[in-house]
């Protein structure tokens, strides 16, 4: 498989990644996962480095919060990066927390003054990081107080903070039922130039018109078309198969992991 | 504050605690309702993994109250996940603080078994250098008067009214309930061994507290020698051949369980 295509490592087959070293371009951790758990697990994650790249996806940022930014968090996993040499830190254009944690992704009211605050924060963070924060666009099931787009909001974000885009092609397609919007559209619409790189998983139905993104079932097939249109509209990126829940032998993720390689040649053969 | 902020301050507030809030406004049950859910399961999964006999042995629904509640309530502030169960125990701490019409019909140990647990998993989480090892007895008893001794990192020490450590019977070996000491309730030491990676834990009697409690002041360590002068400043009452001979015995044994490491 080619360096561009990715899994979300789980601790549950850390052991067969390290000993069988099976066939990924990289590997994507949680730091929130990692940074507390002490020597044993740095020694893991140290044997896994030395054979493959890593990139991080943080969970508890929180960089939209109405609660303080919690700086210290903040230069933990700027140590962490430094510590195993990763250059990407991925996170959610979320928050998690409003009086304190509710370790949930939780949805942004789109207007322009979120947006300016967020953007404000991302700024803050890439100074502390010394590194660019790459945003991804959630799933989200409700838009309390909505006055813009999601599309006019992220691409608020975007220019103001001068950040990169995570852009995670099943969350457009689960928002895209659940708002009632053409997904299409709205990834043409995104600035290519900011797309470092891509997720793509699987979701669960709880009606026809409203979609789960749980990262517990195999990618649906609309899911993987709509790659292939996000590769043609912004060109091939790095992509990264998540999945949380109902995890299958390792063998079997990377049998559909090896489809994101198909979708990359089919673009690239195209060109 | 700014409009979206009280958005979102609305939105978190219906979520910690949908029956006393209003549904945000112009948004649909059954999607709050998914929000709800998601968050719910989420602290659930984490606390029952964390809290296995606590969860065992409260009913389900004091179970479920507790956790509503520690969603409604508490404001966490950590943002490791790992944390959970220390936001948790900090929750029932207040919860618990006194008895009232809420918290009047859980098992008086409720909150030390949950405070105990959480030891537990602190114990096996906590950092240890690496190449540690235990001795064995004969090597312990040689090496007792010569090198210095620090406590293994992951060592903790508190004292309850309840024998916390038994309930449940999570631990077979020791199928009776033990005796309160000196009804000053039981002094219990959970650690991780070094070697099996196993967390054990041990009710200490109050001369054997003592010496953990002199080594946890020294963390650079200490020699047999000092630690005997240290025991016997505070045990004046005790001669000081029975206080160097329990205090050698002690250490022989806790170097060869691997609870006494040698200091660098």
């Amino acid at each position: 498989m080619r360096r561009s295509v990715g899994l979300g490592l789980r601790r549950e087959f850390l052991a067969d990644v390290v000993t069988q070293q099976p066939n990924v371009g990289f590997w994507e951790i949680a730091p929130e996962n990692w940074i507390p758990r002490g020597n044993t697990a740095y020694r893991q994650l140290d044997q896994l480095r030395e054979c493959y790249p890593l990139t991080c996806h943080g969970l508890s940022l929180s960089i939209a919060s109405p609660d303080p930014l919690n700086e210290n968090f903040v230069l933990e996993v700027k140590r962490f990066l430094d510590r195993f040499h990763i250059e990407l830190y991925s996170e959610h254009l979320s928050y998690c927390s409003a009086q304190g944690q509710l370790y949930d992704l939780l949805p942004i009211p789109f207007t322009e003054a979120a947006a300016s605050y967020t953007a404000q924060r991302i700024k803050r963070v890439q100074e502390l990081l010394e590194r660019p924060l790459v945003l991804e666009n959630i799933s989200y099931y409700a838009a309390p107080g909505q006055q813009l787009s999601e599309l006019t909001f992220i691409r608020q974000v975007l220019d103001e903070a001068d950040c990169k885009l995570l852009l995670d092609v099943n969350n457009v397609y689960v928002n895209s039922i659940n708002h009632g919007y053409d997904a299409k559209q709205f990834i043409a619409g995104l600035p290519s130039e900011r797309i470092v790189y891509g997720h793509i998983a699987g979701h669960s139905e709880e009606a026809p018109d409203l979609l789960v993104d749980t990262h517990g079932a195999d990618v649906r097939d609309e899911v993987w078309q709509l790659l292939d249109y996000a590769y043609q509209q912004h060109g091939v990126f790095d992509t990264v198969l998540e999945r949380d829940f109902n995890i299958p032998p390792l063998a079997q993720l990377l049998h559909e992991a090896e489809q994101i390689d198909g979708a990359q040649q089919r673009v690239n053969g195209g060109c | 504050m700014t409009d979206f902020k009280a958005v979102q301050e609305e939105f978190a507030r219906w979520l910690r605690n949908p029956d006393d809030n209003n549904t945000p406004n112009g948004i649909e049950a059954r999607r709050m309702a998914v929000y709800r859910r998601l968050v719910r399961n989420n602290i659930f999964s984490f606390l029952s993994t964390g809290f296995p006999v606590l969860k065992k042995l409260l009913s389900q629904q004091q179970w479920q109250q507790l956790v509503d509640e520690f969603v409604a309530k508490h404001a966490a502030q950590s943002p490791y996940f790992s944390d959970m169960g220390r936001e948790f125990v900090d929750f029932l701490a207040v919860y618990f603080s006194s008895r009232n019409s809420d918290n009047a019909d859980f098992p008086e140990f409720t909150y030390e078994l949950a405070f105990y647990e959480r030891m537990e998993v602190d114990a096996q989480f906590a950092v240890l250098d690496d190449d540690i090892e235990s001795l064995e007895q004969a090597q312990a008893t040689a090496l007792v008067g010569q090198w210095r001794w620090r406590l293994n990192a992951s060592v903790q020490v508190a004292q309850f009214k309840h024998p916390v450590a038994w309930l449940g019977s999570g631990h077979q070996r020791e199928p009776l309930l033990p005796e309160a000491v000196n009804n000053s309730g039981f002094i219990l030491m959970v650690y991780r061994h070094p070697q099996r990676n196993s967390v054990e834990f041990m009710q200490l009697q109050p001369m054997t507290a003592l010496v953990i409690s002199s080594l946890q002041q020294q963390p650079q360590g200490q020699s047999l020698a000092q630690l005997q002068q240290q025991l016997q400043q505070w045990l004046p009452q005790l001669d000081n051949a029975t206080i160097n001979q329990g205090v050698a015995q002690l250490c022989i044994d806790f170097i060869h369980r691997g609870v006494l490491l040698q200091a660098p």
